[in-house]
């Protein structure tokens, strides 16, 4: 098997920061917004979004979250599900533009916890910063897996008629 | 207005023009056989094919005997011909009305037209008709077409055709 | 001389025929009969029409062609474009096949829906109109297609609108499995696809230790295509006649909805003294919920709760309103592209149904949030990099002090709740930017600057208990009005992904490094600064490499600290799909912030706590056949054992299903659970003939050694209609025991009744 430096340029022909356009990603507003600002990041590495990419990224965001542990507490010593856990799925597609291919799609998972306060107001803190770190984590994953496709890509030559 | 109907009649009193490479004259059959482009045209309806054979009815005057050589008879009177059949590529017109066949025959007494072939082709205006067996009553301008075998009659109408 | 007869290949039957050109009408048929004279066309013995989109398959068919009429008799199907099949006895139609009058036909629409009647006459503007008709959403049984279904509607009149998307029945009576049901007035359902009809919905009944047995019959209103109500009188044996109602309104940019119910307790004395329902007669509740689309950035919305006592809603169990845990708020979210913003004020609320002076009352020491906003903003391209600023601040009032001691009660170990005002205005600016080197290196660098106003106006009573709380904790506490604080933090991430192709998979492995340096924070030696959106702190791989680990800015992370990780995606040819993270986190200089005393120990058991952290990790994966499995965890670095463990196994088929998962948290006695607590569930389902489906899920407390919750029940479902009963036991937050049967039953297209008990199964 061979090994390379995923974004190397040397040895072969792949520039290291493809232009990519990332689609408006659906699913749950705040980490479907979370992801898309961090994939932006990943790809663009912090300069502006490219115009008219030949690649586009387009993602379906679903999100489970579940809690367990019901045992009573030190505040108060109800009984309370103490543990939540999210759990951010991508379904993603990387597709050509031009020829409406699509170069590489998959599901991929990231998870994160988050202790159920008895305040609600920190409960609900907690959940939602649950969700962010799930998502930013997510879109490292995705950066990755479609990095990795990209490098063995050739493009489909589109002859000009 | 497009031209009237004619529905490939052909009248039995108007005279009838045949041409054809050769022609081979039967009295006693009160037959004729004209071979090789035959062209018979009365009025609006022409009628082709590469082989005709005509049925007299018995007491009427026959063209001239015998010679194989380029014959045309004019000034003919239908009303003295029973039959015609035809064969080898049969291609009738008539005004707007066109069909063409392997085989066929036109009854001139009954006014009806017949034509067979592995793909009887009528086309009217903008509707295109195929089948196996075309029957056409001239008198009445009723067609009927058949299929035969597993395939089946075909008719396609343009919108725009009347 | 004449010309020359026209090869048969020009007039290129041959396409004419092959593709049918949508312009022309295509006929087959065995036999043709043309009245050249007359245009008509008479086409009989397995007749088939093709003409801009649609079929027609027909015994006989006339086709005047000058009317421009169409008549096709015997076994007639007409398919049109959109996908609806019309069966008839004899069809009457113009030939673009849009009006017509139609005879003892069956259609059936796009998504499987049927109509069957003795005639109809198509109009214009895509009108069909059905006499003496049966509507039904079920597939008709191939055997014998007579069979009733099981449910259809039978009326008068179908009036079936294509363009305006509706189906109005005139008089219609409701027939389930053959027995007429109800005789329902005229209704209008939207085209097939939405599910919505007046009348009587599924009555609710069962029995309540305090309120005796009950019934209820609710009545449903379709008051208009936008606008619905329901009436729900309830009659308690013990407690007398609760009345509700509910009434929605759906606009262009969303929707609106008002409840309201009251009741006068028959049995007031019933409930027990500790029971806040005791002694109450007149007791009620208001609630409203709505949201709207301002435009394509910004929704606008509510969801608020009013009741007589902080029990009513749940007891008499109010719909949408009947959660413990509850937020009653006003909110206004927007976002575009990578800005966002989001405002809300409100209050938390709990249902309980213990007297507020009982110590595991909660309610009442919820906070109310006054106007709190979030507001984010990237510009991109600065010096190469994206600046990120975050305007964040939050303002929380609490009625009534929370404090709770340790397990044996001697102790104050904990104030998550002061009585009293706290506010917070942070502005935030952060750059950050990433470059890769030639050879593949991936080096992040980040600068941020980050500066905190902080006000607090706290009860002396909480004053007290904060000191008592700093002493017990070995430091003070210094009561702060107002302080200001600031952060400035530079960090730099390294990473080297590298990339191993092999046969059938490619696998990306990235060894990650991050140095964050950064002053201590201040004022955390001590107490005096509030932390309401920071108490709960769960290290995991998930925010292993976040520059400020808590969960909220209530408290700020500071001093220097090493993250190290190594991130692992697989891609397999055969579909499979696989992630996984693991890592470490070390504290090299300064004031580690997750020791540091806080009103709530946060951090003090996260495993973050020492100068080396536990070892944190997680893993996914999946596979297009249906299964799946799933860890995250954090593992002590002192004894190796797993701290904290949510895994997780699953595999779904249509045959079968299995759902496994468990989950262990650690004891935390100083901040949340006293000792370790470990929790297993399974969730199964099996289709043991065709269309019915058995399902159970249970969850384990192996501590508490009870089972939490379980749910056994049966499911039908075939084309047209869902049926799922379950019986299930649950153990609930406040210890109390509840039984509950629920029933679901769905016609399809028409409406759904009930709650499905079916549980979902990535357990």
């Amino acid at each position: 098997c061979s090994v390379q430096p995923l974004y190397g340029t040397s040895g072969s022909a792949t520039m290291n920061r493809l232009p990519i356009e990332v689609a408006d990603v659906s699913g749950p507003d705040r980490p479907a917004f979370m992801l898309r600002d961090e994939l932006v990041f990943l790809i663009n590495g912090g300069r502006s979004q490219p115009v008219g990419a030949p690649f586009r990224l387009d993602i379906v965001l679903e999100r489970k979250n579940r809690v367990s542990n019901t045992a009573p507490v030190a505040d108060g010593e109800i009984n309370r599900t103490f543990a939540g856990q999210v759990e951010l799925r991508a379904n993603y597609e990387l597709v050509n533009v031009e020829t409406d291919e699509v170069i590489t799609s998959g599901r991929r998972r990231a998870f994160a916890q988050y202790d159920r306060s008895t305040q609600l107001y920190a409960l609900r803190a907690a959940q939602e910063d649950a969700e962010e770190d799930a998502a930013r984590e997510l879109a490292r994953i995705v950066v990755l897996a479609i990095n990795g496709k990209l490098k063995t890509y050739v493009a489909p030559q589109i002859v000009v008629k | 207005q497009q031209t009237q109907d004619t529905n490939f009649r052909m009248e039995g009193d108007k005279p009838i023009q045949i041409e054809s490479d050769q022609l081979e004259v039967f009295d006693q059959e009160n037959t004729a056989i004209f071979t090789g482009n035959v062209v018979v045209v009365q009025g609006p309806t022409q009628m082709r094919s590469n082989f005709m054979k005509v049925f007299y009815s018995d007491k009427k005057e026959q063209p001239s005997q015998g010679e194989a050589k380029p014959a045309s008879t004019t000034g003919q009177n239908s009303s003295d011909i029973d039959r015609i059949e035809v064969g080898g590529k049969v291609y009738v017109n008539s005004g707007t009305q066109t069909a063409t066949g392997d085989e066929g025959s036109f009854d001139m007494r009954a006014n009806v037209l017949r034509l067979t072939g592995k793909e009887v082709v009528l086309s009217d205006g903008g509707n295109v008709l195929t089948g196996c067996a075309l029957t056409v009553q001239t008198e009445t301008g009723k067609a009927r077409l058949e299929a035969c075998g597993g395939n089946r009659v075909r008719m396609v109408i343009s919108p725009d055709s009347e | 001389a004449p010309a020359a007869p026209p090869p048969a290949s020009d007039v290129n039957l041959a396409s004419a025929l092959g593709a049918p050109d949508p312009e022309r009408m295509l006929i087959e048929a065995q036999t043709l009969e043309y009245d050249i004279d007359g245009g008509t066309v008479t086409v009989y013995g397995a007749v088939r029409i093709y003409y801009q989109g649609n079929s027609l398959v027909a015994d006989r068919v006339t086709y005047d062609q000058k009317g421009r009429k169409l008549q096709a008799v015997g076994n007639v199907e007409l398919v049109q474009p959109g996908g609806t099949i019309i069966n008839a006895a004899v069809l009457d139609i113009t030939d673009d096949f849009a009006n017509g009058f139609v005879n003892a036909l069956r259609v059936t629409t796009p998504n499987r829906t049927f109509f069957g009647a003795q005639s109809a006459v198509r109009q214009p503007g895509d009108v069909t109109i059905f006499n003496s008709a049966v509507y039904t959403a079920c597939e008709p049984c191939e055997e014998n297609p007579d069979k009733s279904p099981i449910w259809r509607i039978k009326s008068r009149r179908v009036i079936w609108d294509g363009e305006a998307k509706t189906v109005t029945f005139d008089d219609p009576t409701f027939e389930f499995l053959g027995v007429p049901l109800f005789r329902v007035g005229g209704f209008t359902i939207d085209d097939p696809t939405v599910k919505r009809k007046s009348g009587f919905l599924f009555p609710t009944f069962g029995r309540s230790s305090n309120l005796g047995y009950y019934f209820g019959t609710p009545y449903y209103f379709a008051l208009s295509p936008s606008s619905e109500a329901i009436f729900r009188p309830v009659v308690y044996s013990k407690q007398g006649l609760l009345l509700s109602g509910f009434y929605a309104r759906r606009f262009a940019n969303g929707y609106a909805s008002i409840s309201a119910a009251g009741i006068y307790q028959l049995d007031p004395d019933g409930f027990g003294e500790t029971n806040v329902s005791n002694g109450k007669t007149l007791r009620g509740m208001v609630g409203t919920r709505g949201q709207f689309t301002i435009n394509k950035n910004f929704i606008f919305g509510w969801n608020v709760l009013a009741e007589s006592d902080k029990n009513f809603a749940k007891l008499y169990d109010i719909e949408n309103y009947t959660q413990s845990e509850r937020v009653s708020e006003v909110w206004l979210q927007g976002s575009n592209d990578r800005n966002w913003l989001d405002l809300r004020a409100g209050r938390f609320q709990v249902q309980e149904s213990v007297t507020d002076d009982e110590i595991s009352a909660r309610h009442r020491s919820q906070p109310w949030f006054l106007p709190s906003a979030d507001y984010r903003r990237v510009d991109e391209d600065i010096a190469g990099g994206e600046l990120r600023t975050r305007v964040n601040t939050r303002t929380i009032y609490r009625q009534r002090l929370r404090t709770y001691d340790n397990q044996a009660g001697t102790e104050l170990i904990g104030v998550p709740g002061p009585e009293g005002l706290s506010s917070r205005l942070t502005a935030e600016s952060t750059w950050r930017r990433q470059l890769i080197t030639d050879n593949g290196l991936v080096v992040t660098p980040l600068l941020s600057g980050r500066v905190d106003v902080i006000e607090t106006d706290f009860y002396d009573e909480t004053d007290a208990a904060l000191a008592t709380l700093a002493a017990n904790q070995g430091t003070s506490y210094d009561e702060r009005e107002l302080a200001a604080r600031g952060m400035a933090t530079a960090a730099v991430q390294v990473s080297y992904p590298f990339l191993f192709s092999a046969a059938g998979s490619s696998h990306v492995i990235e060894p990650i490094g991050q140095i964050i340096a950064r002053p201590d924070a201040p004022y955390q030696e001590t107490f005096g600064l509030p932390n309401e959106d920071a108490q709960a702190l769960t290290f995991t791989a998930a925010n292993l490499f976040d520059i400020d680990k808590f969960s909220g800015m209530d408290r700020m992370e500071g001093g220097t600290r090493a993250n190290v990780g190594l991130r692992y995606v697989g891609t397999f040819d055969n579909g499979w799909r696989a992630n996984a993270l693991v890592g470490q986190s070390y504290h090299l200089a300064g004031e580690n912030p997750f020791a540091d005393p806080d009103i709530v120990k946060t951090g003090m058991f996260s495993g973050l706590e020492d100068d080396v952290s536990d070892v944190v990790a997680q893993f996914g994966i999946n596979t297009p056949g249906g299964l799946q499995a799933s860890f995250d965890t954090r593992i002590s670095k002192d004894d190796g054992n797993p701290d904290r463990l949510a895994a997780r196994l699953s595999y779904v088929s249509d045959k079968w299903s299995l759902g496994v998962g468990y989950s262990s948290v650690e004891g935390q006695p100083g901040y949340g659970l006293y000792e370790r607590n470990e929790e297993g569930s399974v969730a199964g389902s099996l289709k043991f003939a065709e269309h019915w489906t058995a399902f159970a899920k249970a969850a384990y407390n192996f501590d508490q050694e009870y089972i939490s919750t379980t749910t056994t029940g049966l499911a039908y479902e075939d084309s047209c209609y869902t049926f799922a009963g379950g019986y299930s036991m649950s153990r609930n937050d406040s210890s109390e025991i509840s039984h509950d049967f629920k029933v679901f039953m769905s016609f399809r297209t028409l409406v759904d009744i009930g709650e499905d008990a079916r549980p979902s199964f990535d357990q």
